[in-house]
């Protein structure tokens, strides 16, 4: 086969070459082969080939997916300031934002004075053109409410996970150890 | 601490994402261990200083791709011989067809077939564009030993694809 008579001293010193880190001395017998050797020249061709489609290959964008569930699964996205009082209730705060979704965000101005039903203000919406002002502050309380939404569901699955652990905890109680508890939380 | 785990996601899961992906060959998997990567990155980020991050990051990945593809050696050899030592087929990857040619195609495969550390090195050096000391840190490898495999891991594909790769 014509490939092996390619003497291994070069064919392990192409990419070195390639990369520039052949010595002085190794390079210039390297370079006088290949000045004279076909073999090695279609085989440093071939090299140089492969380090060309190697630099197209394409390097991946990270689907907005992984973000995302990385967030929730640490809790580490973005979180609003606690309120001061801050027991509500999902639903509660489910409601808060429709409410204000609905006042805020659907709010036609032409139509503020008049005595319409909300259907018709929603039924009209398409041709009504908020001002540039409005249509930011919607989306800044939108924006807020969605947070105090996300805020309130992982308060709620905190305390779904507390209250799992106390249950199972006391499960694995003995009776004198659950009557203990149940003494001390008395007093 | 927040901000800075956020910020550490977003700069680093795209090039995680192409290490995990040219490794396994199929998006979900890639995925699925870039977030198991970031979540570890949560629980020990208070203990690893900035300049570490990397390299950590690159490792854990790196080990978790070949803990699946352990495994799904196992599995796949698992599933030949109970279908009768019939071959696996393996279904063409994403990576085949973003690549953007038959060689490319041919490429790609090539690459995931190299042993270790020969593919990640290929990755982190030609696709994801490292340099050596990145690299030899992620791959626990000094840089002249980077350096060498690296050649050796070209001069394999070369010899893998042969008269593909004349002009």
């Amino acid at each position: 086969m014509t490939e092996k008579s390619l003497p291994n001293w070069f064919d392990e010193r192409i990419e070195l070459w390639l990369d520039g880190e052949l010595g002085a001395s190794e390079a210039a017998l390297f370079e006088a082969r290949l000045a004279s050797d076909p073999l090695l020249e279609r085989e440093v061709a071939r090299a140089t080939n492969l380090a060309s489609q190697l630099a197209d290959l394409p390097s991946l964008k990270a689907p907005s997916s992984i973000q995302r569930s990385v967030m929730e699964m640490t809790g580490a996205g973005w979180s609003l300031p606690s309120l001061p009082n801050w027991g509500w209730s999902l639903g509660g705060a489910c409601a808060a934002a429709l409410v204000l979704m609905v006042t805020v965000g659907l709010r036609n101005p032409a139509l503020e004075n008049s005595d319409v039903s909300a259907s018709v203000v929603v039924a009209d919406l398409p041709t009504a053109r908020p001002t540039e002002r409005q249509l930011a502050k919607a989306r800044a309380d939108l924006a807020l409410a969605l947070g105090y939404i996300d805020q309130a569901g992982d308060m709620a699955a905190r305390q779904l996970g507390v209250r799992a652990g106390e249950v199972t905890a006391r499960s694995l109680m003995q009776p004198h150890q659950q009557r203990r508890m149940e003494s001390s939380s008395a007093i | 601490m927040k901000r800075r785990f956020r910020s550490l996601v977003k700069e680093h899961q795209g090039q995680l994402f192409s290490l995990a992906y040219h490794l396994l060959g199929q998006s979900a998997e890639a995925e699925d261990v870039v977030q198991d990567v970031m979540v570890k990155l949560w629980q020990h980020l208070s203990g690893l200083e900035a300049e570490r991050v990397k390299p950590w990051l690159l490792r854990v990945t790196r080990n978790a791709c070949l803990d699946l593809l352990r495994r799904r050696r196992y599995s796949q050899a698992y599933v030949s011989q109970a279908a009768g030592g019939d071959a696996v087929v393996v279904s063409e990857t994403p990576l085949d067809r973003l690549a953007s040619s038959d060689l490319g195609q041919r490429l790609a495969q090539a690459i995931r077939e190299l042993d270790e550390p020969f593919c990640s090195l290929v990755v982190l050096r030609d696709v994801e564009e490292l340099n050596y000391q990145e690299i030899g840190e992620a791959l626990d490898l000094s840089e002249s030993q980077v350096k060498v495999y690296l050649h050796r891991a070209r001069r394999k594909l070369r010899k893998r694809l042969g008269s593909e790769m004349d002009d």
